[in-house]
């Protein structure tokens, strides 16, 4: 074989090597045009963010990576804030409706031993004193008055 | 000097070893972007460099002793880009994109040229050939599917 033809051998062949490695490089071109379906990179960028030495446009691609995660972790913690919400208030409700029945309870309690000391003495005891009535014998208390404590006297 | 070393350093920051790249790739690639990929391609080019010297028999019987030259210089050139490539991670991801097809182009083109040269020489295969090629193909046939994946622009979350 002439050298003459060993050259347009070699000449066609690597522009045939050309032409099908750049109808390569053009298909890479055209899939990394299309949108991806995988989800956005997870954050962990915080502290490379501290040694970061590129440009701006890749600081800022960074910022944004991480922002869109933040906010998707955001919104998951935000769901899960407003289940726990709405269990607390229902908790409470149910708390205050057991608060209610205690004192519906005492109040009976109450009204019976009334009912009771009545049938039991003839008269009419002295009203049961509230709540409020307690506090304001308390506050008259000599302990109370003085801040410091003493022994009540016997009447 | 404090100079040369501040920018060597700056250099480094810029490499895939550096944290701030390793942070960027998900934990179970880190020894394929670090260790494995780089050492492949060096080692593609060093049989680049390799076959220069050492002609290519399967290449010359198809197309010549010129081409298989060329092939060589080409696959030597390619191999140690796409190091390169690799090396700085994301920066110059289209000079790797541009040396791993060429690499891939020229390993297939390898792989019909030891067919086509058993078959029209009536030998035997060349089963070490055939070894290479399958040490060395799959892996750049793999990370351009990778950089097609990675260049993809990513959607916003709202």
């Amino acid at each position: 074989m002439s050298p003459d033809v060993e050259i347009v051998k070699a000449v066609i062949a690597g522009l045939a090597t050309v032409i099908v490695a750049v109808v390569g490089v053009i298909g890479v071109i055209v899939q990394a045009r299309k949108p991806s379906k995988d989800k956005p990179p997870v954050g962990d960028t915080g502290k490379a963010l501290d040694e970061f030495n590129g440009t701006q446009n890749e600081f800022m691609s960074l910022v944004i990576a991480d922002n869109s995660t933040l906010r998707s972790q955001m919104k998951d913690t935000n769901d899960k804030l407003e289940k726990m919400g709405t269990q607390l208030s229902t908790f409470q409700r149910e708390l205050l409706d057991v608060k209610q029945r205690s004192e519906n309870f005492l109040g009976a309690v109450r009204r019976y031993l009334m009912k009771l000391a009545t049938a039991w003495t003839g008269t009419e005891p002295m009203p049961w004193p509230d709540e409020e009535d307690f506090h304001i014998l308390e506050d008259t208390l000599p302990h109370k008055r003085s801040g410091t404590i003493t022994r009540r006297e016997p009447r | 000097m404090r100079t040369m070393k501040t920018n060597l350093r700056g250099l480094f920051q810029k490499t895939v070893w550096s944290h701030y790249n390793t942070a960027q790739i998900p934990a179970r690639y880190h020894l394929l972007y670090t260790v494995i990929l780089p050492l492949k391609y060096l080692l593609i080019g060093a049989y680049g460099l390799f076959s220069i010297n050492v002609t290519i028999s399967s290449i010359d019987r198809v197309f010549g002793p010129i081409y298989g030259d060329m092939w060589s210089v080409t696959l030597m050139v390619s191999g140690w880009t796409a190091m390169v490539g690799i090396m700085f991670y994301k920066r110059l991801i289209w000079l790797e994109v541009l040396s791993v097809v060429l690499l891939v182009t020229l390993m297939t083109l390898y792989t019909g040229c030891i067919f086509f040269a058993a078959i029209l020489h009536v030998e035997t295969f060349r089963y070490l050939s055939l070894l290479l090629v399958l040490v060395f193909l799959p892996m750049p046939c793999w990370r351009v599917l990778d950089m097609i994946r990675e260049l993809r622009p990513v959607r916003n979350v709202s």
